[in-house]
């Protein structure tokens, strides 16, 4: 008989489940609408020059690697070529830039990952730049002796 | 034989004897044998002292500089100091999964020599979870990835750790959460104790209770550690960068956080049972889905700090804690039925259940963002990125609507408030909060969310302040002086009390948070001699000076920071510097000065010198920060008020007045 009278009245009422529904299904909606607006592409430099002018102002995110001595810096700006092996693009970033950027290790430490804009002028506008401390944050190079 | 041998020994013995437990402790109750469960009990204790001995072997190795050992040799060096080297045992991946298991095997016999008082009948099932998780650690530390592997010919030195490792909040930093994460196994062990038992009682909920504030407060301080060492660190003038690794150590907190609270129905009103289990068991997948995370580079992340071949071993052991736990909890489902109802849509259970879905809606969020880039390439095969962006605009409005309850919900009524007696409690608060909101409108500080967020704290501050006024304005009308009166107060209700200082420390973190969108971002080039502004505050160039310490050189600037009016506040001297081994690598050392009365930090990396002492600088100004760290100790206070045990009722009694009907009576 107990579970007749539970079943009666549940413990959540009905209005409060739809009020929880509610919230449920804003969160939903926060979560997707951000998605769209704030996932960007995680492209090779040879996907974006396949996308061609298509990409042009679109937001997306670059892994490559520093063309050896295509560094080039000013007060405000820094300025290297990023390659994937096959291709490569002109980058020009403003703003912070790591510690780890641009000290020629073995390898690991010159593979980048920059966030930014391809212009129309084939130049990639980075606004972030992070460097990818390859598949280990352990020693990277043979001790010195 | 060398102490790591004996190391070695123990951490392979860890493994027959934690198995030999586990399936004493389970036999011994499931057919009766008390020596049987007894025996596991020693086992437990077995499993602690072996487990400190490969720790200790381990410590011994780095100290000594056994670099025969392949752990040593990879993460220190001759060079490193002593304290230094010490935190190189949670430096890799194989030592953080020692201290894991050497952190469970303690948590293990501290959990079973409390609870074999409070609650017999449920140990030897807690041993055997316990035991369970602990054979999985031991297994892939034995046999799959061991400190102890050796190196063919011992090197003459180690390679030592990375620089950014170096720091000294990163001796606190990754213990804590390791062990935050490990600590979730208590709350875990004893929801499927309490699952196969069927025994729920208010000494459960008590255990329940204590074993979480731990891990919740181990794991808290940990987050605050960890923004605490990328903020004075990392040099890129943010504490938080919604990293996965960082993502993985705050969804179960957040889970956490909602368990926190649904206990308080569960022992008030007997609802939300099933909820209380369910939550319990997915902040412990979550905690050993955040501690393969950080362990195994699933994820791609700036600190993925190890890839290895433990991954399918961790998804294996996921997987069989998630679905062992969900058949127990169905199982057991017509057992868990509420004993209560929720009477009316005003009233604390309502708050405590739009408290639960805000924070296991963020916690779901923040995890959808950090596994969407993974799912995305699974299944679309197209390569995403999931940036802060998408956290900001998913968490701050939950974070808001959370500050909003954070205010009203304790002056709600358990079972039923009216709205006029709400309003009447809530005017006080109101009026600061808009008051606060108007100001800061007028001055044009915030808008928008901001805005309401900064009013929503204010909304906080005087609940809080209101709740400490009613229970202190009680005791003195009872005859007590103030300061006597506040402490009895929060003498004999700790929880409660404790809860609140919590609130305000969240309160104060908000603050901080807020206050850090308010940053200045400059890049500046000065030649000895020069100065140059940045917001209020002039920064003048002295020069550059060498410095050298052992295992590192550097080159230092020397800056003097001067106020609006031109009156010097500080010398700032942000370095660069390089440690012996990782010479393509400099780090720099950030210099951070608060100003008062304003709280401005003005934080200073030195990017780049030159021949000619000239120097360039990236210069922040980040309003309100230290309020954060000011948030955390007030956390781990607030923390430390609400665990320590009740004092026992006095004899002498405070009447306190009967309020009038349908006020807020929370004996929470």
């Amino acid at each position: 008989m107990a579970t007749e009278v539970q079943r009666e009245r549940p413990s959540i009422p009905l209005k409060l489940l739809l009020g929880g529904s509610l919230v449920i299904a804003a969160i939903v909606y926060l979560v997707v609408t951000s998605l769209q607006t704030s996932a960007v592409y995680y492209l090779t430099v040879s996907e974006l020059l396949a996308r061609g002018s298509a990409a042009a102002g679109q937001t997306v995110r670059l892994a490559g690697t520093v063309v050896d001595g295509s560094i080039q810096r000013d007060r405000q700006h820094l300025r290297f070529e990023l390659s994937d092996g096959t291709a490569t693009i002109p980058v020009v970033h403003t703003g912070t830039v790591p510690d780890l950027f641009g000290y020629r290790a073995e390898g690991a430490y010159q593979e980048v990952v920059v966030e930014g804009r391809y212009t129309p002028s084939g130049v990639f506008e980075a606004r972030s730049l992070i460097v990818r401390h390859g598949p280990t944050f352990e020693a990277a190079a043979e001790p010195s002796r | 034989m060398t102490p790591a041998d004996g190391g070695n020994i123990a951490l392979l013995l860890a493994f027959p004897v934690t198995a030999y437990a586990a399936v004493a402790s389970l036999l011994g109750v499931r057919r009766g044998i008390p020596a049987l469960v007894a025996s596991a009990r020693n086992g437990v204790v077995v499993v602690a002292g072996l487990l400190t001995l490969a720790a200790l072997a381990l410590f011994h190795a780095l100290l000594t500089h056994d670099f025969q050992l392949r752990y040593v040799f990879e993460h220190s060096s001759r060079a490193m100091p002593e304290a230094a080297r010490l935190t190189s045992f949670w430096g890799g991946q194989q030592g953080s999964l020692l201290l894991w298991a050497w952190g469970l095997s303690l948590l293990s016999v501290a959990l079973v020599w409390r609870e074999s008082r409070r609650q017999p009948l449920l140990v030897p099932y807690i041993m055997a979870v316990l035991l369970g998780i602990q054979l999985f650690f031991v297994f892939i530390l034995g046999f799959v990835s061991s400190p102890f592997e050796r190196l063919p010919v011992a090197p003459a030195d180690g390679r030592g750790l990375n620089p950014l490792l170096m720091d000294p909040g990163m001796r606190l930093h990754p213990p804590l959460l390791l062990t935050g994460y490990m600590s979730f196994s208590g709350p875990f062990a004893l929801a499927i104790a309490a699952l196969a038992t069927g025994r729920i009682g208010r000494e459960w909920l008590g255990a329940m209770r204590s074993w979480l504030l731990l891990a919740w407060t181990i794991q808290g301080c940990g987050l605050l550690m960890g923004a605490w060492w990328a903020y004075h660190v990392l040099g890129w003038g943010g504490y938080w960068g919604w990293d996965p690794v960082e993502n993985v150590a705050l969804i179960p907190w957040l889970t956490a956080t909602a368990l926190l609270h649904t206990i308080l129905v569960q022992e008030r009103r007997g609802m939300l049972k099933t909820w209380t289990m369910a939550l319990a068991i997915a902040t412990f997948a979550l905690a050993i889905f955040g501690t393969f995370v950080v362990r195994s580079g699933v994820l791609t992340s700036v600190h993925s700090f190890a890839q290895s071949p433990i991954g399918p071993y961790f998804f294996g052991f996921l997987g069989v804690v998630l679905i062992g736990a969900t058949a127990l909890l169905l199982h057991r489902l017509p057992q868990l039925r509420a004993e209560g109802h929720v009477d009316a849509l005003l009233s604390r259970e309502t708050g405590f259940l739009l408290n639960n879905l805000l924070l296991v809606g963020m916690a779901a969020a923040v995890f959808w963002g950090t596994v969407f880039p993974l799912l995305s390439e699974a299944v679309r095969g197209v390569k995403v990125a999931v940036g802060p962006p998408f956290y900001q605009q998913v968490t701050g409005p939950l974070l808001v609507a959370l500050l909003v309850l954070m205010g009203v919900g304790p002056l709600l009524a358990w079972r039923y408030t009216s709205a006029r007696n709400l309003l009447r409690l809530l005017a006080g608060p109101l009026a600061v909060a808009a008051a606060v909101g108007i100001a800061l409108y007028a001055l044009d500080i915030e808008r928008g969310l901001a805005l309401v967020a900064a009013a929503a704290c204010a909304l906080v501050v005087g609940g809080v302040a209101l709740e400490y006024y009613r229970g202190v304005r009680a005791r003195q009308r009872a005859g007590q002086a103030l300061l006597p009166a506040l402490a009895t107060l929060v003498a004999r209700n700790r929880r409660r009390y404790g809860g609140y200082l919590v609130h305000l420390a969240m309160v104060l973190i908000a603050v901080g948070v807020l206050g850090s969108g308010h940053q200045i971002e400059q890049l500046i080039t000065l030649g000895p001699g020069e100065a140059a502004r940045v917001g209020p505050y002039t920064l003048v160039y002295d020069n550059l000076y060498g410095f050298r310490q052992p295992g590192l050189e550097g080159v230092l600037a020397r800056l003097t920071l001067e106020g609006p009016a031109g009156e010097p506040l500080a010398t700032l001297e942000p370095d660069r510097r390089v440690y012996r081994n990782w010479e393509q690598q400099p780090v720099s050392g950030i210099a951070i000065h608060t100003t008062w009365p304003w709280l401005d930090d003005v934080y200073v990396v030195l990017t780049e010198a030159d021949t000619a002492n000239r120097a360039t600088f990236h210069v922040f100004i980040n309003p309100l920060v230290v309020c954060l760290w000011a948030g955390g100790w007030l956390f781990l206070l607030g923390t430390l008020v609400a665990a320590w045990p009740e004092a026992r009722p006095a004899a002498v009694s405070v009447r306190v007045p009967a309020p009038p009907r349908g006020v807020a009576v929370s004996e929470v």
